[in-house]
This record gives structure tokens, sequence and C-alpha cells, in this order.
């Protein structure tokens, strides 16, 4: 038994050897994610192996916006998101759900922001091949936002997460 | 009595295929390089979509074990096997 532990990104989690197959990502972890941690720019949560300390997944969750430009939703032109910026898991581990068991977490995180400063959305990015797949194939809540030339934004709206969670 | 026998193999290509797809499946990459300013059809489709917030059964279904899944995380003090993840 593997046993792994959920806890936010720290200086003595060895990552190393982490490698989710999309350089980006890769390189966000290895330079950003601390420094941007600690300017308080993202916030990164990592499950890890909890004997070795050593990270096999990790997502960053960051306060954004949608910006309604001329127009308004219930009466403001910005709509306060959380963002899901960047989710990566180790090659060695995918297809294990720890991804999905990040976005759940991250609906959770969400909901808890949103007590204290408010936030409607949870808003991430998806490659456009896998849009059918979380919209559809993976019933998770995601609603589709917008497409661009290569991904499509989703969102699941928190205020529906509330309402299902009570 | 002929009887042929039918195995069928996954070529190199096809396994190359699926293996990229997994590669590509679980990571996230949200692109924040501009800002995003709706467009009025699309605020008045996201106006619809949060005026609305009745969600449907199977989504409820979801959200209600999510928020079990985390609620069981946080009693066992965030720590799970990966085995009962890949249950999950």
């Amino acid at each position: 038994m593997t046993e792994i532990i959920f806890k936010e990104l720290d200086k003595e989690i060895i990552i190393r050897d982490f490698d989710c197959g999309d350089l980006e990502i890769n390189s966000f972890l290895e330079k950003l994610a601390h420094t941007n941690q600690e300017e308080k720019l993202s916030k990164t949560y990592t499950f890890c192996i909890k004997d070795t300390n050593e990270l096999i997944a990790f997502m960053t969750l960051s306060a954004s916006q949608l910006n309604t430009g001329d127009a308004r939703i219930f009466g403001i032109d910005k709509v306060p998101v959380v963002l899901l910026g960047r989710l990566g898991v180790d090659n060695d581990f995918k297809g294990k759900g720890l991804g999905f068991s990040l976005i759940r977490i991250a609906l959770e995180k969400a909901l808890d922001a949103s007590y204290i400063i408010a936030c409607r959305l949870l808003l991430v990015e998806t490659t456009s091949d896998m849009k059918s797949y979380y919209l559809e194939k993976v019933n998770m809540g995601f609603e589709w936002f917008r497409d661009r030339k290569k991904s499509s934004i989703l969102f699941i709206d928190l205020k529906k997460y509330e309402k299902s969670i009570q | 009595m002929n009887k042929s026998i039918i195995i069928m193999m996954t070529t190199p290509k096809e396994k190359g295929i699926e293996r990229d797809r997994k590669l590509l499946e679980e990571n996230l990459f949200f692109d924040n390089s501009e800002e995003l300013i709706l467009s009025k059809q699309e605020n008045e489709d996201l106006k619809k979509k949060l005026t609305n917030i009745n969600v449907d059964e199977k989504t409820c279904t979801f959200f209600k074990a999510s928020h079990q899944f985390y609620k069981q995380l946080e009693k066992n003090q965030f720590i799970v096997s990966l085995e009962e993840i890949e249950k999950l």
C-alpha cells in the first residue's frame, strides 16, 4: 500500500524527479512555484509519497477575474474567480485518479476562499481534445466558457457546488 | 477442420498514440497571458448559467461525493493510500 499525503508546497518536498510530460508545467514547478508562493501570487498544493516526500502531483490556485467589458453581470464588470492555473501528475502516477482528486480538492479550497473573499467560479483550461472528456464523459460539473485556438476554458460554478453539498 | 485464429495486436503506432493521450490527461495549464474579456454573447450566456443554479442529479452526486472525499481526507490528516484514490 502506497501512502500519499496532501499538503501545501514547502521546501522539504522533493521535486527533482517530477516529470508530467509537459515542459511548461515541469518548468513552473521547478523554477517558479516556490517563489510565487512566497510572493503570494499563487498557491501550490501537492500530493507526495508519505515515506519519501517525493512530489507526484500538484496544482496551483490563484485569484483572477473575468472582465465583462461594457456589459455587466449582476451589476459588476469583473467576476471574481479562482484559477486552477496548473495541474501536473507525474508520468509514473498517471491514470490513478490523482488529477481528479486534485480538482475535487480545488473545489473545496475555492469554496472556502469564497467565504473570505467572494469568488464565483473555479476556472480551468484544458486541451481541445480533452474538452468533451471533461464536459461529457467525466461528470464533474464543468460548464463550457470559451474555446481558444488549441484549448477550451471550462468552469465550475461555486454557488452550485455549495448548494449541492448543503 | 480449418480453424483460423486471428490475433489482434496493437501496433507500435497505436501504443504511442495511447501513451501520448494518457500523458495529455490529468495535466492542466491555464494561459493567463491575456486578460479574459467577455464578449456581449459570452456575457449573456454566462449570466444565464449563473442565474440558473439548479444542479442536475449526476452533477449533484459528484459534488456530494467530492465534498465527502475531502472531509474524509481532512479526517485522516490528509493521508490516503494511492489504492483508495484509484478506486474513486
